[in-house]
C-alpha cells in the first residue's frame, strides 16, 4: 500500500510540474505584454524600462523559468500588479474557495445520496423516473445560468437573499453569531448552484450503485432471511453502494472547480476562480501559475485520497 | 416518443398481442399520402407523432419562410442563367445569400424524405418476421424503448434542422439593429419581436436561431474532434504500450490534473478575436482525454483476444488490425461517451462566452447572449432566459440519447 | 543465420531447438525486474511434413506459448525454430510475413477467435486481399472454395459470426488458417472447447485436410485422450520442458516417465479389455514457474521421487537404443528399461 501511494505521488509529481511548465512557456509565448495592462502606454519608456527590469522580464525566458520556480517553493513569488506576494493574495482566496467547495460538496453528496437511495428502493416507480429526470435536466444545466435564474428569483424578483458578494456591507460591525448568519445567507445562492448539477450526478451514480448492490447474492440472502427491506437497504447493501461513490468524490474535484470559476464570477465571490479568471485577463503571471499549481495540487491530492479511501473501506483492494 | 410502457415497437410486437396486417386500399393511400398517418392506422402512436412532429416543421418553415425560399430560388436560377448567357454581372449577394439556398434544399429534402418514408412505410407488413438481425438493429430496437432517448434524438433533429432553416425561419438577420430609441428592450410579445429586443435593439428570436447554429455547430464538431483524437491516441496507446503509451497518457493526466475551463481561459485569453473554428479546435485538442482513457482500456482487453492474435498470425499490417480489428469492437461506450461529451462541450462552450471568451461579438452565440443579459436581468429577464433553455434542452437531448445508448449497447440489459 | 550444422537436407518440416520464453515480472517502485515466469524452458521438437505432433500437458505447462512464440506472437527468449530450414525468430519483417503464408494457428475459443463485426467472407478473405494475393471474384471465388473445404456453405458467407454454433465456428477458424495456403498449422487446443460430439467432428475436419492438403499439424491439447487420434508422435511437457516425446503407439504403449503415466490413466473409458489400471492421482498443484522445484521439477509429485531427484541437475534426455523415444527422468536407461518404475503397464 506504501509503496503504491508513494508510486502514484512519484508518477504525479512530474505530472505538476509538466502543467507549471508547460504554462509557463505557453503564458510568456502569448501575445500581448503584460506591463501594457499595467501601466498606461503613454508612460516615458525609461520608467517603462524599469518596470520590465523589476518585474524580471528582461531576463531570458529559461532565468525567469528558475527563478520563478525557486520563488514559488520559497513563497517569495510577488504579483505583478501590487506586487504583493503571491502567497498572501492566495490566502485570502482560497478559504473562501474552500467554503464554497466545501458547502456544496456536502450538499452534494448528502442530497445525492438521499435521492439515489430512493430511486433505488423504489426502482422504476413514478417518482424514480420523476427524480431522474429532474436530476438530468440540472445536469444538463449551464451552472452559470443557474446561478443567473436564483439571482433573478431569489434576489430580484422575489427578494430574500443578496445576490453577489460574501458580506453585507458593515458586515465587520455585526457582532459574531450575525456575522455568521450574514455568510451563510450569502453563501446560500452560489452553494445551491454549485451543488444542483453535482447533486444529480451523485443520485445517478447512487442509484445504479445501489441497484447494482441490490442484485447482489448476498442481499438477496439476507432478504430471503426474512431481514426487514429497510435494515437490508440501510446495514447490508448501503455500505457496500457507497464505494463508487468515494472515488467519485475525488474525481469531482476538477469539474468542481471548474464550476467554481463561472459560479465564483456571477456571485461575485472572493475566491481562487474569480482570482485566476482575473489574473488571465491582466496577464499576471506569478498569479495565474500559483493558482493553477494550487489547483493541480489539489486535483492529484483528491485522486489519491480516493484511492486511499476506497481501500480503507473495501478491504479487498490491496495495492501490492 | 413512444407510449410508456407497452412500446409498440414496429419490429418486435409484445408477445400474446394481437397485430394488425398490412394496410389496404384506401387506407394505404391516405397513408402514402400523409406521412404519420400510417402509423396511427396501425395503432403505433408513437412513430406517428415523430413523423407529424416534423411534418409540421416542414409545413410551418414553408409558411413562414415559402417566399424567402422562392426568392432564393429565382436569384439563383437568374444568376445562373446571366452566367449561361456569357453575362459577367455579379448579382446582388446579400439578397442571394448561400445560405438562404442551402436552407431551401434542407426544406425541399425534409419533405422528400417524409415523403418516401411515408410511401415505403405504408406498404410496410407489421406481421411480417423481422430481416435477418444484424447487431445495430438489436441496438436501435433496445434504443427505441426507451422513450426519453427517442425523445431526446427527434429533439436533436430538429435543432439541427432549425439550425439549416433558420435563414427561412429568422424574422431577421442576428446583426441587425433596428431604430435603438424606438425599439431597445422591447418585451416578448411586442409587435414584431416575438421573444423582445436587447439592448442594441436586436430581435431576440433571429439571434437564438442563428446562435443556434453556432452553438449547435460547436457542440458538435469540438465533440467529433475529440472523440477521433481520442480514439487515436487511446488506441496508439495500447497497442504500443512502452513509451509511447507512458507519454500520451501522461499527457492526459496533465491535461486532467487542471480544470479545463480554466486551461481555456487560459489558451482563449491569447486570442485578440476568436473565430468559430479556433473555439472549435482548441475545444476538440482539450477535450480527448476522457475517451483516450476508455479506448486504452478497451483495447488493452481485447488486444489479447484470440481473434486479434489470428489477424497478427495472418501478418496483417499494425494499421489494419488496430483500425479495422480492435477500434470498431472497442466503440460502444465511445458513442455513448461522444453523446455525452457533445452535451458537455455544448455547457462548456456556453460558459466560455459568458466570460467573454467564445466567438467574438456580434456573432451570435446561446452563452453570449446570456452574457449579454446578465447585466440586465433586472429590465430584461428574456434577454438571459431564452438561451439558457435552449443550451437546456440541446444539452439534455444529447444527455438523453447518450443514456439511451449506454443502457442499449450493455449486453447485461439485453434478453 | 541458423545455428544448426548446415548438412543434411532437412526432411523435416519445422525443427524447434531449445526454445525459451521467460516473462519478467515487475515489481516494487521502480518496476525493476524481479523475477520471470519459466513459460518455456528450453524445448525441442521436430515435425515432419504431413506429420501431427502431439503436444500435451496441464493448463501454465507452456504448451500454448511454444506454439504462439512459433507464430511470433510472442517473442522468444531464446532458441530457433528451423521452418524449411530458416529460423523463424531472426526473420526481417517482410520474410516473416512471406512465412506467415505457410504458417497458421487455430485457437481454442471460438467465440474470442472471430470478429464479431466482420463476416464469414471478410474473415476468410482478408489476409487473402491485404497480402495481395486475390482480389474481386477471384477472392470470392478462393473464399467460396476454402468455405466449402471446411464443410460450411456459400450461402454462409455473408452471415456474422453470431448466427453461427460453436463447432461451426472453428470451422470458419479453419477457414481463416487454411485461406492463405499453409502448409504448417498449430492446432491451440482447437477441441478442447467443444462438445465431445463436436470434438469428433473437428479431428475428423483436420484429418480430411491433412490427407488431402499435405498439412502438418501442432497439436495442443491438455490431454492424451484427444491426442491419440490424430498424432504421429507425442511430446508431454510439465513446467516448460518437454518430458517425454515418442511415437504415438509407443507412447502408449511404453510410458516412460511417471507424469506421462500419471496423464495416460486420466483418459476416461477407452482402456482395452480387462486392464482395470488403478487411476494415478498427483498429490498437489503444478508449482509455480516462477520458482520451479530444483533437481527435477517433477518430483514433489512424484511417488518415485528419491534424494537425486529433489537435489542436483535436471535429469538428462535419454533416448532409448534403436528408438525416437525420449524422456527426461533419472529412472530412464537406454535399453528401455526404468528398473524403479517397473514394468511398462500391459498394453
Amino acid at each position: 500500500m506504501a509503496t503504491f501511494l508513494l508510486r502514484r505521488v512519484l508518477v504525479a509529481l512530474p505530472v505538476i510540474l509538466g502543467v507549471f511548465t508547460v504554462l509557463f512557456f505557453a503564458l510568456h509565448a502569448m501575445p500581448g505584454d503584460p506591463v501594457d495592462t499595467l501601466i498606461p502606454r503613454d508612460i516615458p519608456s525609461e520608467n517603462r524600462e524599469e518596470l520590465i527590469r523589476n518585474l524580471g522580464l528582461d531576463q531570458p525566458l529559461y532565468v525567469q523559468y528558475f527563478k520563478t520556480i525557486e520563488q514559488l517553493f520559497t513563497l517569495q513569488l510577488k504579483t505583478f500588479g501590487t506586487r504583493r506576494p503571491v502567497v498572501e493574495v492566495i490566502a485570502e482566496a482560497l478559504p473562501n474557495t474552500l467554503i464554497l467547495a466545501l458547502a456544496s460538496v456536502a450538499i452534494a453528496y448528502v442530497v445525492g445520496i438521499l435521492l439515489g437511495i430512493v430511486q433505488a428502493v423504489r426502482q422504476y416507480s413514478k417518482l424514480d423516473t420523476g427524480i431522474t429526470v429532474v436530476a438530468l435536466v440540472f445536469y444538463s444545466m449551464p451552472g452559470f445560468w443557474l446561478a443567473l435564474m436564483l439571482i433573478l428569483a431569489f434576489a430580484l424578483w422575489w427578494p430574500v437573499l443578496p445576490a453577489t458578494g460574501m458580506h453585507s456591507p458593515g458586515w465587520e460591525f455585526m457582532p459574531p453569531a450575525a456575522r455568521r448568519l450574514d455568510l451563510l445567507r450569502h453563501l446560500v445562492l452560489p452553494a445551491a448552484t454549485l451543488s444542483l448539477a453535482s447533486a444529480a450526478g451523485v443520485a445517478r451514480y447512487m442509484r445504479s450503485s445501489m441497484l447494482e448492490v441490490v442484485r447482489q447474492d448476498y442481499v438477496r440472502t439476507a432478504r430471503a432471511k426474512g431481514l426487514r427491506r429497510s435494515k437490508v437497504v440501510f446495514k447490508h447493501a448501503l455500505r457496500n453502494a457507497l464505494l463508487p461513490i468515494v472515488t467519485l468524490l475525488g474525481l469531482e474535484l476538477p469539474a468542481l472547480f471548474s464550476g467554481a470559476v463561472l459560479v465564483e464570477t456571477v456571485f461575485g465571490w472572493p475566491g481562487m476562480g474569480r482570482q485566476i479568471v482575473g489574473a488571465i485577463f491582466r496577464q499576471d503571471f506569478p498569479v495565474v501559475l500559483t493558482n493553477t499549481f494550487v489547483f493541480s495540487s489539489l486535483v492529484v491530492l483528491g485522486s489519491l485520497l480516493a484511492d486511499l479511501l476506497y481501500s480503507v473501506v473495501d478491504p479487498r483492494i490491496r495495492h501490492g | 416518443m413512444e407510449s410508456a410502457g407497452g412500446a409498440p415497437g414496429a419490429v418486435t410486437p409484445p408477445q400474446g398481442a394481437p397485430r394488425r396486417g398490412p394496410l389496404s386500399g384506401g387506407a394505404r393511400a391516405a397513408a402514402a399520402a400523409v406521412p404519420g398517418l400510417g402509423p396511427l392506422l396501425r395503432g403505433e402512436p408513437g412513430v406517428a407523432a415523430v413523423a407529424l412532429i416534423y411534418l409540421a416543421a416542414a409545413l410551418s418553415t414553408t409558411a413562414v419562410g415559402g417566399g424567402r425560399a422562392i426568392e432564393a430560388v429565382a436569384d439563383w436560377a437568374a444568376w445562373g442563367a446571366a452566367r449561361l448567357a456569357g453575362g459577367t454581372a455579379i448579382p446582388e449577394w446579400s439578397r442571394v445569400r448561400l445560405d438562404s439556398l442551402v436552407a431551401t434544399l434542407t426544406l425541399l429534402a425534409l419533405y422528400a424524405g417524409l415523403w418516401t418514408w411515408a410511401v415505403r412505410d405504408s406498404r410496410r407488413d407489421p406481421t411480417a418476421p423481422p430481416a435477418r438481425d444484424t447487431e445495430g438493429r438489436r441496438i436501435w430496437r433496445q434504443f427505441r424503448r426507451n422513450p426519453g432517448a427517442v425523445g431526446g434524438l427527434v429533439l436533436i433533429g430538429l435543432l439541427y434542422l432549425v439550425t439549416l432553416l433558420t435563414p427561412l425561419l429568422a424574422p431577421y438577420l442576428p446583426e441587425v439593429q433596428m431604430d435603438v430609441v424606438a425599439n431597445k428592450l422591447k418585451p416578448p410579445g411586442s409587435e414584431g419581436f416575438p421573444l423582445g429586443t436587447d439592448e442594441f435593439a436586436r430581435d431576440v428570436l433571429s439571434r437564438l436561431m442563428y446562435g443556434a447554429r453556432i452553438s449547435l455547430s460547436i457542440g458538435f464538431i469540438a465533440a467529433s474532434l475529440s472523440v477521433g483524437l481520442g480514439t487515436v491516441l487511446g488506441a496508439l496507446a495500447a497497442w504500443f504500450g512502452g513509451w509511447v503509451d507512458m507519454a500520451i497518457m501522461r499527457f492526459a493526466d496533465m491535461l486532467l490534473s487542471f480544470p479545463r475551463l480554466v486551461l481555456l481561459l487560459f489558451l482563449l485569453a491569447a486570442f485578440d478575436t476568436r473565430s468559430m473554428y479556433l473555439i472549435v479546435t482548441i475545444l476538440g485538442v482539450t477535450g480527448w482525454m476522457s475517451v483516450s482513457r476508455l479506448v486504452r482500456a478497451q483495447i488493452l482487453s481485447l488486444r489479447e483476444q484470440d481473434f486479434v492474435q489470428a489477424a497478427r498470425a495472418l501478418g496483417l499490417p499494425t494499421g489494419r488490425i488496430l483500425f479495422v480489428h480492435l477500434v470498431p469492437n472497442s466503440l460502444a461506450p465511445v458513442i455513448v461517451a461522444a453523446s455525452l461529451i457533445t452535451g458537455h462541450t455544448l455547457l462548456l462552450d456556453a460558459g466560455l462566452s459568458f466570460l467573454g471568451l467564445g466567438v467574438s461579438p456580434p456573432t451570435p452565440t446561446w452563452g453570449g447572449m446570456i452574457s449579454d443579459g446578465k447585466d440586465l436581468l433586472r429590465q430584461a429577464w428574456w434577454i438571459a432566459v431564452p438561451p439558457g433553455l435552449t443550451i437546456v434542452v440541446a444539452a439534455l437531448s444529447f444527455n438523453l440519447v447518450g443514456d439511451g445508448l449506454r443502457d442499449a449497447l450493455d449486453p447485461r440489459l439485453r434478453t | 543465420m541458423s545455428a544448426l550444422p548446415a548438412a543434411a537436407p532437412a526432411p523435416d518440416l519445422l525443427e524447434v531447438q531449445g526454445l525459451v520464453k521467460h516473462f519478467p515480472i515487475r515489481r516494487g517502485l521502480l518496476m525493476r525486474v524481479a523475477g520471470h515466469v519459466r513459460a518455456v524452458d528450453g524445448v525441442s521438437f521436430r515435425v515432419g511434413a504431413g506429420e501431427t505432433l502431439g503436444l500435451v500437458g496441464e493448463s501454465g505447462c507452456g504448451k500454448t506459448t511454444v506454439g504462439r512464440t512459433l507464430l511470433r506472437l510472442i517473442d522468444p527468449t531464446a532458441g530457433a525454430a528451423l521452418f524449411e530450414g530458416r529460423d523463424l525468430f531472426t526473420l526481417p519483417p517482410a520474410q516473416m510475413r512471406e512465412a506467415r503464408r505457410a504458417l497458421q494457428i487455430i485457437f481454442q475459443d471460438p467465440y474470442s477467435s472471430l470478429n464479431p463485426r466482420r463476416t464469414v467472407a471478410q474473415t476468410v478473405g482478408e489476409a487473402l486481399a491485404t497480402h495481395g494475393i486475390a482480389r474481386g471474384s477471384e477472392l470470392r471465388d478462393r473464399v467460396e472454395k476454402v468455405i466449402v473445404q471446411v464443410g460450411l456453405q456459400p450461402l454462409h458467407m455473408d452471415r456474422y459470426p453470431h448466427e453461427f454454433s460453436g463447432g461451426q465456428r472453428q470451422r470458419i477458424g479453419i477457414a481463416r488458417a487454411l485461406a492463405l495456403g499453409p502448409r504448417f498449422i498449430v492446432c491451440d487446443e482447437a477441441v478442447s472447447a467443444l462438445d465431445v460430439s463436436i470434438q469428433a467432428q473437428i479431428i475428423n475436419l483436420l484429418e480430411e485436410l491433412q490427407a488431402e492438403l499435405g498439412l502438418s499439424y501442432l497439436f495442443i491439447a491438455h490431454g492424451l485422450g484427444v491426442v491419440r487420434h490424430i498424432s504421429k508422435r507425442v511430446a508431454v511437457m510439465y513446467l516448460g520442458r518437454i518430458v517425454e516425446e515418442a511415437e504415438t503407439e509407443e507412447l502408449f504403449r511404453n510410458p516412460l516417465h511417471p507424469y506421462t503415466r500419471a496423464l495416460l490413466s486420466a483418459i476416461p473409458g477407452g482402456r482395452r479389455k480387462g486392464a482395470a489400471r488403478t487411476r494415478i492421482v498427483l498429490p498437489g498443484d503444478v508449482p509455480s514457474p516462477i520458482h520451479p522445484p530444483p533437481g527435477c521439477h517433477f518430483h514433489p509429485r512424484c511417488a518415485y521421487a528419491r534424494a537425486e531427484c529433489r537435489a542436483g541437475p535436471y535429469p538428462e534426455t535419454v533416448t532409448l537404443r534403436g528408438s525416437s523415444h525420449r524422456a527426461a527422468c533419472h529412472f530412464v536407461t537406454e535399453d528401455g528399461g526404468s528398473p524403479v518404475l517397473g514394468d511398462p503397464p500391459p498394453g
